[in-house]
């Protein structure tokens, strides 16, 4: 065991975790919907990109892009959000709130490609 | 071959901004939350608010990178304004990391050097001429690149030494040459440059380092089996070791090729004249020869590699030849032909320099030679001086010392590769030459004369050309056609078909026959090679003749044919009176 494979886990099984704790809930309800949660799963999806950098092997390579793909929607979500409250002014109506949270889905789709390859990976490994 | 160079660079660049990356997404994140945790001012009813996240992560943008807009989108609270405190000096201190590292990866000369690599790798596979290798860009490899150049023939360099890859930067050749600087003996660098390349077809290897040589010879073998290669090499030991590669492989010994040219300066100066002028050295005609004297005695400073050779060369020739050497253990052979000490005026005296023809100053150092040359002048201004130049950049010296023959041993050698590279027929040619002057001198008087009446001057261009679809489009359509073209009738001229252009056909190749001086009723056949000798403006004439077929049917029958087709109707329709 060593200390760097336990913080990588560690952030890309919470980069996960923390998504699917955001997309949980109705979809047009904004109650279901945390902002700081929101927050941290972005924060953690960062930094998960950050440990990811500089694989050279072919899983490193899978494992970044499947990241980027999980920023990219991550921010489009927060964009969204970020728009109807303060450019807009409309708000979270049911229509943006369904927006928003469909993005963070597509999110957890691509951190739950992730977490199998890292599992996956670990159990070719036979160590 | 550049997609592992591509991945070397990125991945270069991820390991190192890595850590920048995750402390700069912890920093931003702590601030953020903080920033929107805060209590700010209360709102008009009293209740208290927070920042959003939106405005936090606006302020941060400004704050961090040290712009500093003021308290936006309102005022702060005291306790935002500590907060905000906390985020400046965190922020700016992580940025300015961040960007050092930055800085730090574009100076890395590692990276700089995986990046020109990839950029050289890339533009070699881009390369849609066919190419030569060069390996070592020194004063021959400078030399023959300008060679190859003017004959339009294609090269990439891998050069070890930084500063000549920057030299080869600033050169203002017609096509622009890509260099890289590398040890080629690294077989990685060979790859880049397209060894495996179907455009590659031939490696020139030209360092001064004997060992390297062999090194990057085998290397180019292994990758490539058949490939063409030409290695410099001046001992005898690595010339066998090169050799048994095996393939179609040259070797270069500057020491004895620069010999047999000075010693045939001397015992056979018609040949050589011919030789200096096909070469186009500056001031070579063919009127006179550069070496006018025969026989007589000669004094050779210098008796060491070089030296040695020209010695034996001379004597086989009988030529009366004193050395003069200051190595005690260069001369134990031939002591009594030889004057122990450096080239002094003494020195030289006691050779016999008062009456002797001819003084060759070939040491190896430039100094030597030059002061030799000067201090025998003195003494023996008939004297005729033949002096070997080490240094490219000693050119001006040499220029205006009081010296009647230069000779540089990178540019020999330099001519030799390129000939053998973009006229190989003229081997046989000075063969043939050489063969004469032992049977038959008339002879070789004959062929001196027909090139100094019919083509003269300084400079003449000499080209291969093979009667091919695209090298000589007309000839060939002709052939095609069944219809008989000589030799004669090619080389007329466009303006009057009865007079000839001002050329001479050295050589005429077919499979393995060679003719050299063919006759002009010889009848040309398709892959027929011919070693054109002719005043540089006659190249596109000739060109004309071979590639236009109206040009060509003009030179076989003498008569301009009707181009138009009103013309052509009228020529055909046949006249009843």
């Amino acid at each position: 065991m060593n200390a760097e494979k336990v913080v990588f886990s560690f952030v890309i099984v919470l980069a996960l975790t923390l998504n699917f704790g955001f997309f949980m809930g109705e979809m047009e309800d904004p109650t279901h919907h945390n902002v700081y949660e929101l927050f941290a799963t972005i924060f953690v999806n960062f930094l998960a990109t950050g440990l990811k950098l500089g694989d050279r092997t072919q899983v490193g390579a899978v494992l970044l892009s499947t990241s980027l793909v999980a920023n990219l929607q991550l921010v489009a979500a927060a964009s969204v959000w970020g728009y109807v409250e303060h450019v807009s002014g409309t708000g979270l109506t049911p229509e943006n709130t369904s927006m928003m949270v469909s993005l963070t889905g597509g999110a957890l789709i691509a951190n739950v490609v992730s977490v199998v390859m890292l599992v996956s990976d670990t159990l070719m490994s036979r160590r | 071959m550049p997609a592992h160079q591509l991945d070397r660079v990125s991945f270069i660049v991820l390991r190192h901004m890595r850590t920048p990356i995750i402390v700069l997404v912890c920093v931003y994140a702590v601030c953020i939350l903080g920033m929107v945790l805060v209590q700010g001012l209360p709102d008009a009813q009293g209740n208290v608010t927070h920042m959003s996240f939106f405005h936090a992560y606006y302020f941060l943008a400004y704050t961090a990178t040290t712009t500093g807009f003021g308290e936006l989108p309102g005022e702060f609270s005291n306790a935002q304004r500590m907060w905000a405190v906390v985020c400046l000096y965190i922020s700016v201190v992580t940025w300015l990391y961040a960007v050092g590292k930055i800085i730090g990866l574009i100076k890395n000369p590692h990276l700089q050097s995986a990046i020109s690599e990839a950029r050289f790798a890339r533009a070699v596979a881009k390369k849609k001429q066919d190419y030569y290798i060069v390996c070592g860009f020194g004063d021959t490899g400078s030399l023959l690149l300008r060679g190859l150049d003017d004959a339009g023939l294609s090269t990439v360099v891998l050069e070890s030494n930084d500063e000549r890859i920057k030299a080869l930067d600033l050169r203002d050749y017609k096509s622009k040459v890509l260099g890289l600087c590398a040890d080629a003996t690294n077989p990685r660098f060979l790859l880049d440059a397209g060894i495996e390349n179907e455009k590659c077809i031939g490696v020139l290897i030209l360092s001064n380092d004997e060992h390297a040589n062999l090194k990057v010879a085998i290397s180019a073998r292994v990758l490539r089996p058949g490939l063409k290669i030409i290695c410099r090499s001046s001992s005898s030991e690595n010339e066998s070791e090169i050799l048994a590669i095996g393939g179609d492989i040259h070797v270069v010994d500057p020491f004895r090729v620069f010999a047999s040219y000075l010693s045939m300066m001397i015992y056979n100066p018609t040949i050589q004249t011919i030789n200096e002028w096909v070469s186009g050295s500056p001031g070579a005609v063919l009127d006179h020869n550069i070496c006018p004297l025969k026989g007589g005695k000669w004094i050779l400073c210098g008796h060491g590699r070089m030296g040695r050779i020209v010695y034996k060369k001379l004597t086989e020739k009988n030529i009366d030849v004193t050395v003069v050497e200051p190595l005690v253990e260069n001369i134990e052979d031939i002591a009594e032909h030889a004057i122990l000490g450096r080239g002094n005026l003494e020195n030289l005296e006691k050779a016999g320099l008062r009456d002797c023809v001819g003084l060759i100053a070939g040491t190896g150092d430039d100094t030597f030679n030059l002061s030799m040359i000067h201090q025998a002048n003195r003494v023996n201004p008939s004297l005729f001086s033949l002096v070997r130049q080490n240094q490219h950049t000693n050119e001006v010296l040499f220029k205006r010392a009081n010296v009647d023959y230069t000779m540089q041993p990178s540019l020999v050698i330099a001519r030799m590769v390129l000939f053998s590279l973009t006229a190989p027929l003229l081997k046989p040619f000075f063969s043939h030459l050489r063969l004469l002057y032992e049977n038959e001198p008339s002879k070789l008087a004959d062929i001196t004369n027909r090139l100094a009446s019919e083509v003269g001057g300084e400079r003449p261009v000499v080209k291969t050309y093979k009667i091919t679809q695209t090298s000589a489009r007309a000839v060939y359509q002709k052939l095609f056609q069944q219809t008989a073209v000589k030799l004669g009738d090619i080389c007329r001229d466009p303006a009057i078909q009865i007079e000839h252009l001002n050329l001479v056909v050295m050589v005429h190749k077919r499979g393995k026959t060679i003719k050299v001086m063919p006759p002009h009723d010889v009848e040309l056949m398709a892959e027929d090679e011919l070693l054109v000798c002719m005043r540089s403006d006659q190249k596109v004439l000739f060109e004309a003749n071979i590639n236009n077929h109206h040009v060509l049917d003009y030179l076989l029958t003498g008569v301009e044919p009707a181009r138009g087709s009103f013309f052509r109707w009228l020529e055909k329709k046949e006249w009843v009176y």
